[in-house]
């Protein structure tokens, strides 16, 4: 996947321009508000750029299509739906027939770890429950690319680490290309191959680091000093962005 | 995990329920039979209740019931399939293009307030007498609140709900059937159920003041002709029609949203 996107109608982004191959994890950091989210909508084809364009494995993007599945911060369960009906609803949007999709949804409920909650509704699961029914629902129909706009933003500390891992386990089994957007520099490093850091706005992509840690990565990994090693390079890189330097620049 | 009730508890809740609703009818029952016994009600004004059952079954029987049942559902069904496919479309618009809802919102709050049955006479003498100013006075009153529900329903829907369902490609159909309208349905379904409320009262008035048929015209006519206990079982089977129409309606709405019920 490929893109180039310059100068939304919100001119939230200047100019980003950045691939992702088959298999990899890719986070994207910057400052609030710099556009990450919309970037990850433009590949989902929720937005259309005002110039430059998207392209997946050779496709230009026009609109949402079956091959990309986003799993949003918010929590994007639908009530009237048990966890089982919430997880086939893309399956069903596309035509998928009933049996299959109560296999297929079944199967991704063991994958989530969420197999004995299938006939529950999401009002009596818990926030990291609902997200993992999110996240359920975007594999279901077995995307090529995932993409997650802050995903455990509005989950607390520990659930987020506990979701977090669960979610690279999830992702090692599946090798699904990703594009996850935090202001976590931690997540980042912890779930990513390769972090890109957006500037503050007009945004543009300053900077593309690898990260060479062992996988599986277990959450014990947060103390290995080569972690703390490419967070504390992310967060330099960042820090301008935020800083008080950067208000002022911008004011 | 929030406290969800077991199946038994919500079993011997709805009985309890259902119980307490029997003894509510017989409670009424009794009060009526004890102050018509006694002679402190005339029974020019309520007969007794075994005198009023008796005429309900003689009523019941007849062709004549028949047709005025049959009038009054037409009219019903017709005015309830009007006011509320416009006021769900209209609602729709009005959500869609904020600027139309801006503009048609204090005209909906004015056909509100006003008393559209002043309009009856002048619709008889243009429509003449028969079902039609009856079915179009009740559809602007099933109208109103189905509009303004249906907006608010809409506009409460958060938006990463609407998102989602773009995400994985619904077509604008599926959109509306599998997230909209179960999104919004806690709000629209008391929407209809309060102007289908208004359509059925507005029938039954609007019979009452001038038609030549239907349930309202009887209970009317057998007024001015004294056949109270007649009159009474009229205004018996008219609660239980809207009874039945209230129950049908939440039907519907708990197979939309099984979760509320």
């Amino acid at each position: 996947m490929t893109f180039r996107a310059k100068g939304l109608v919100t001119e939230a982004i200047a100019s980003v321009t950045g691939t992702i191959d088959k298999g990899r994890f890719v986070s994207v950091i910057g400052p609030s508000g710099c556009g990450k989210s919309t970037l990850l909508d433009l590949v989902c084809g929720l937005q259309r750029p005002s110039s430059g364009r998207i392209v997946i494995d050779g496709d230009p993007v026009t609109g949402p299509r079956t091959d990309t599945a986003m799993v949003f911060q918010e929590d994007s369960t639908l009530p009237w739906r048990t966890v089982r009906e919430n997880v086939e609803f893309g399956l069903e949007v596309a035509g998928v027939g009933k049996a299959e999709r109560a296999e297929r949804a079944r199967e991704m409920l063991e994958v989530v770890g969420l197999a004995e909650f299938a006939d529950h509704r999401p009002r009596q699961l818990s926030g990291g429950m609902k997200q993992r029914v999110a996240i359920a629902r975007a594999l279901v129909t077995d995307p090529g690319i995932l993409l997650m706009d802050e995903p455990f933003g509005a989950l607390d500390q520990q659930t987020r680490l506990l979701v977090g891992a669960e979610l690279t386990r999830i992702w090692e089994r599946t090798h699904k290309r990703v594009m996850f957007v935090t202001h976590d520099i931690q997540e980042a490093v912890l779930l990513s191959d390769e972090v890109w850091v957006m500037s503050r706005r007009p945004s543009v992509i300053k900077a593309v680091r690898q990260i060479d840690l062992p996988r599986p990565r277990p959450a014990e990994i947060i103390g290995d000093p080569r972690f703390h090693a490419y967070t504390d390079d992310l967060w330099e890189l960042l820090r301008v962005e935020v800083g008080p330097a950067a208000e002022e620049s911008a004011a | 995990m929030t406290g969800a009730r077991t199946s038994m508890e919500l079993h011997e809740l709805a009985v309890t329920r259902w119980g307490l609703r029997a003894l509510a009818v017989v409670a009424l029952l009794g009060l009526a039979f004890a102050v018509t016994a006694d002679g402190t009600v005339s029974p020019l004004i309520l007969p007794s209740p075994d005198v009023i059952w008796d005429a309900l079954w003689e009523r019941i029987g007849t062709a004549e019931f028949r047709a005025d049942l049959w009038r009054t559902l037409r009219e019903i069904a017709a005015s309830s399939a009007i006011g509320v496919v416009a006021g769900v479309a209209v609602g729709i618009a009005s959500w869609r293009f904020p600027r139309f809802g801006a503009v048609l919102e204090p005209y909906l709050a004015a056909l509100y307030a006003m008393p559209t049955i002043a309009f009856y006479p002048i619709l008889l003498a243009v429509m003449g007498l028969g079902s039609g100013p009856i079915i179009l006075i009740a559809a602007v009153m099933v109208f109103v609140p189905v509009v303004l529900n249906t907006v608010i329903g809409l506009r409460g829907i958060r938006p990463v709900l609407i998102k989602m369902g773009r995400s994985v490609n619904c077509s604008s159909r599926q959109l509306f059937f599998k997230v909209l309208l179960p999104a919004s349905a806690p709000l629209v379904f008391p929407g209809i159920r309060l102007g289908v409320m208004y359509g059925v009262t507005s029938t039954i008035a609007t019979e009452f003041i001038l038609a030549d048929q239907g349930l309202g015209y009887r209970i009317n006519h057998d007024y001015d002709n004294f056949v109270i206990p007649r009159m009474w079982a009229g205004i018996v089977i008219v609660v239980l029609l809207a009874m039945a129409i209230m129950s049908a309606l939440s039907l519907v709405e708990r197979r939309i949203r099984s979760d509320l019920a």
